[in-house]
């Protein structure tokens, strides 16, 4: 039995989360991996005190690095999340995530689902205000204000800290549960509202408030690993957008968290993985050579038309 | 074909400025300031912060 692309994906979303949480001893005895490892960011979202985490989350570090590396800029962090972004701009978010992979198994559930529209457009610009929000300007001017950096967006928005991290320690850590007060209380409630949000909406947390997706987007319409496509192929039928759960306007564009969910529905076989064209064939496009088989195309086309 | 040939592509691009921002922010003690930071329970990412 062949499996289908999307259980694939689900097998390499469910192979990340374990890789990146590989210290399985720490769901035990509430406490944290220490090793060297740690100082290497994973892709995803996935916070480094989670009693499994092996690796660095990125926007934890992105955080800590701009509120407490004194008058250096955060070079390690930037040129880490630029090559990320360059080899799989979000693909990170469809293949590579934790927390989007509880989201796509929480929109498994036969509920009814409220679907994409002009709201869900306009919703999708708030994680570019997180970003810039929580992640950038709140850490560093609570730090010029009060003398002390607080990773912002970690402390009062992030719901895969309070899953991965919060619960798990505060369950096997009682030394923990008596500093237990109001903010876990928030970021609880938090993560139950947006866990109920993902039973209705697709990925909400990925659509409307994820920074590290935000930061990814600038770049998903070049990066090495991602749907394109082949516009000398393509018919402009819009199928792919109407199969499409997120608010993507166009195949790799900011929205697009490169999942796949378009590629087999299209007709004319214009949607191909550049990952799968890279292992599988050497005759097909290379990443960013589409434009230049449209015009080869539409060339072929005005030469064929000009015939008599 | 040629012209396509002569440029690298964007990904690669900014894939080598990433390395090579790697390599400075290592030097500058980044991957230190990242580990030792991600080696303690951040109590605020956990909510008791």
């Amino acid at each position: 039995m062949a499996l289908t692309a999307q259980f694939k994906r689900h097998l390499v979303q469910l192979l990340a989360a374990l890789l990146y949480n590989l210290n399985l001893t720490g769901f035990t005895t509430g406490t944290i991996y220490q090793g060297s490892l740690k100082g290497v960011c994973v892709p995803g979202l996935n916070c480094y005190s989670c009693p499994g985490a092996v690796g660095a989350c990125p926007l934890g570090a992105l955080q800590a690095a701009l509120v407490g590396s004194g008058q250096r800029l955060p070079f390690y962090i930037v040129g880490t999340i630029l090559a990320f972004g360059a080899l799989f701009g979000r693909t990170v978010c469809g293949w590579l995530c934790p927390f989007g992979l509880i989201q796509d198994a929480l929109d498994k559930a036969p509920l009814p689902k409220i679907g994409k529209g002009a709201w869900s457009r306009a919703f999708s610009w708030g994680k570019y205000l997180v970003l810039a929000g929580l992640v950038v300007v709140a850490p560093v001017a609570l730090l010029f204000a009060t003398g002390v950096g607080t990773p912002a967006f970690c402390a009062w928005l992030c719901p895969a800290g309070t899953l991965e991290a919060g619960i798990p320690l505060l369950a096997a850590n009682s030394n923990l549960r008596i500093m237990l007060g109001a903010l876990f209380n928030w970021k609880v409630a938090l993560l139950a509202a947006l866990g109920v949000a993902a039973l209705f909406v697709y990925r909400p947390f990925c659509r409307f408030l994820c920074p590290l997706g935000a930061l990814y987007s600038f770049f998903n319409r070049f990066a090495l690993v991602r749907w394109r496509v082949d516009e000398g192929k393509c018919s402009g039928c819009g199928t792919c957008l109407t199969a499409c759960k997120a608010d993507v306007r166009q195949v790799s564009d900011r929205e697009c968290i490169q999942c796949g969910n378009c590629a087999p529905g299209c007709e004319t076989r214009a949607i191909r993985f550049t990952l799968h064209d890279m292992l599988q064939s050497k005759g097909r496009l290379a990443p960013g050579e589409e434009g230049a088989a449209r015009r080869a195309a539409e060339k072929d086309d005005g030469r064929r038309k000009a015939r008599p | 074909m040629s012209k396509l040939k002569k440029h690298p592509p964007l990904w690669l691009l900014v894939l080598a400025i990433g390395i090579l921002l790697i390599a400075v922010g290592t030097a500058q003690g980044g991957f230190a300031d990242t580990l030792r930071k991600a080696s303690l329970i951040c109590y605020e990412c956990i909510g008791v912060g």
